[in-house]
């Protein structure tokens, strides 16, 4: 079942494209097609799933997980509910009823903290497990998504009963998946998220090794973690190229005390990893921005005037630097979702969120002229950005510049990509008279002739109908208020 | 002097198929294999073509178009399944801190008469 309508209840029940490699299991989303936006998120389950999943409801260290917000909660749906029945049709055993995730990202859109606190998270989770006779069956960071600023562990069915002296399975993928690109940006100052984008299944040690050259092969836990596990597997790599059956390795005789030793030690390594924050052109904006205290006021008050004007489920702050208009936005709807493409930038927001406990605001690296794409199995195992959700509202403060100068986009495709996410629209134009786009401007040979305001007018005009405008800084800059135009 | 080259490669091949062999592991020496097969070959081409008899050469150069033609080959071997070796390794090592750690605390709670509250806070 890819897609299934039930005429009678106005649902939609689609099998999610990225939920595949675990044959126990499949994860569904049910949607309302009558304008009502609430979702379920359904999980249809083998016979051992389901018995697997019955005994770990019943686990204290579990319960506590749950209870801690570290792992999602999730029920078994009623054997009379129409949805699961649906799902059942399709040849599971039980239907798994989950907290539903209001907003999608994958580990190649986090900043270092947020990829560290969730390996983090998925540590203290397999570490509690094994104390408790449980187990994870693999550890990968598309097992965890973020809830505002806060990261949750998804993938229930990943939890089983672990068997005296089996090793800890998910430790290569932990390893290429979070350990690595970690080591990578900390140590060697690398950008993990693009290497995450491209290597959707994780960095191989093999491929790691070859970043680390000299001296910084020393660095704490290269040896241990890239170097060794590199040479082994070159090792086998060699010896096992051109003999059939590959040798069989034993996978029993590790006892408690090594599994949790090392999941222990990997935890001290990460805990002591660190990447600092740079003084980028955005890290520091909430000091260093263009404005006198008076059009900062009115440019808040604009902002805030049209997040609160109706009920919103989901705002998108895009060019947010620090958050400062995300914070704005906060409490007038269910979740901000802030966009930058400086990483230091949205790291400084969510370190700051992370403190706060009711935050709505979930933080994301995403350079807008380069979103993230559909990819994996088949282009939507991971999917693009703009196709995940529809925003209620997308606020571009001064961005336009940028995407049209910095980006070379010109202003009309902009415009049209703004108008598909189906929102409105609080915009920033910063004239060619502004200091900040006569600084973009100083050693560039293209001029953008078709840059001004009259031009933008009348292309916003083609998707959008302004409803407001507000001029800032002498008219140097002006906001407005587009409302897309229907068909 | 084309003999002394010959020679002196035949030398540096033997030096560095004795250290492909001892170390195939080895990450740096297991690149070098793949690095530089075409270098080999060359050499291999030059001592064969020098003498032709020389059954031995004739031996090393199918062992450089065997390498040659495998490079790639990985498509049933699945090096990750040594993460098995690796975790039994490091968790062995990994293994002697936990059980100092865990005995250690155990004393010093035994000694100080207090609850678990020595024991490091866990950060999640």
């Amino acid at each position: 079942m890819s897609q299934k309508k039930i005429p009678d209840t106005m649902t939609e029940i689609v099998a999610n494209a990225g939920s595949f490699r675990d044959p126990v299991n499949r994860v569904y989303e049910v949607s309302s097609t009558d304008g009502n936006n609430r979702k379920r998120i359904l999980r249809g389950v083998n016979q051992d799933a389901l018995e697997s999943y019955q005994e770990l409801a019943t686990q204290s260290f579990y319960k506590r997980l749950v209870e801690q917000g570290h792992v999602i909660k999730t029920d078994i749906a009623p054997n009379d509910d129409p949805d699961a029945l649906s799902v059942i049709e399709e040849g599971w055993s039980g239907v798994l009823e989950h907290e539903a995730v209001s907003f999608v990202s994958y580990p190649y859109e986090w900043t270092f903290s947020m990829l560290r606190d969730a390996a983090l998270l998925q540590l203290h989770i397999i570490e509690q497990s094994i104390e408790n006779g449980w187990t994870l069956k693999d550890a990968t960071p598309y097992n965890f998504q973020f809830v505002g600023p806060r990261a949750v562990f998804i993938d229930i069915p990943s939890f089983e009963t672990r068997v005296e002296g089996e090793p800890w399975g998910g430790y290569r993928q932990f390893s290429s998946m979070f350990l690595i690109p970690l080591l990578l940006k900390s140590h060697l100052g690398i950008d993990q998220l693009p290497i995450l984008r491209s290597y959707i299944d994780g960095v191989p040690p093999t491929e790691a090794i070859k970043y680390f050259k000299g001296l910084s092969r020393l660095k704490k836990g290269v040896i241990s973690h890239i170097t060794f596990p590199a040479m082994v597997e070159n090792s086998i790599a060699a010896r096992e190229r051109d003999r059939a059956p590959a040798q069989k390795r034993t996978t029993k005789g590790q006892s408690n005390a090594m599994v949790l030793g090392l999941v222990q030690s990997l935890s001290r390594l990460i805990k002591g990893l660190k990447s600092d924050i740079r003084h980028t052109d955005w890290s520091r904006y909430d000091k260093t921005h263009s404005y006198e205290s008076e059009d900062f006021v009115v440019k808040k008050a604009f902002v805030q005037k049209y997040a609160a004007q109706s009920a919103r489920d989901h705002i998108w702050d895009i060019g947010c630097n620090t958050g400062t208009f995300s914070n704005i936005c906060s409490p007038h709807c269910n979740l901000v979702v802030s966009l930058d493409g400086d990483h230091d930038a949205v790291e400084k927001l969510y370190l700051k969120e992370k403190e706060e406990k009711s935050s709505n605001i979930l933080p994301l690296v995403m350079n807008l002229s380069n979103i993230s794409p559909g990819q994996g199995w088949a282009g939507s195992e991971r999917q693009a950005f703009d196709k995940r959700k529809d925003p209620d509202l997308v606020l571009c403060l001064a961005l336009i510049h940028h995407i049209r100068m910095s980006a070379n986009v010109p202003n009309i495709l902009f415009l049209k990509w703004l108008r598909s996410l189906n929102s409105d629209v609080v915009l920033e134009f910063v004239n060619r008279e502004d200091e900040m786009v006569v600084k973009l401007l100083t050693n560039k040979k293209e001029q953008y002739a078709d840059y001004d305001i009259e031009q933008f007018i009348r292309e916003a005009e083609l998707f959008f109908t302004i409803e407001n405008r507000e001029p800032l800084k002498d008219g140097k800059r002006e906001l407005f208020f587009l409302k897309p135009i229907e068909g | 002097m084309g003999d002394d080259r010959s020679i002196r490669s035949e030398r540096k091949l033997k030096s560095r198929r004795l250290v492909n062999f001892r170390f195939s592991g080895s990450s740096r020496y297991y690149l070098d294999i793949f690095r530089t097969p075409s270098r080999y070959f060359v050499n291999m081409c030059q001592l064969s073509s020098r003498n032709s008899n020389d059954m031995q050469n004739l031996t090393r150069l199918s062992f450089v178009i065997f390498l040659m033609s495998t490079t790639e080959a990985y498509a049933y071997v699945d090096p990750g399944s040594g993460s098995v070796i690796v975790t039994t390794v490091l968790g062995l090592i990994a293994a002697i801190g936990y059980t100092f750690r865990k005995y250690f605390y155990k004393l010093k709670r035994m000694i100080s008469g207090g609850g678990s509250n020595d024991e490091p806070k866990k950060d999640t």
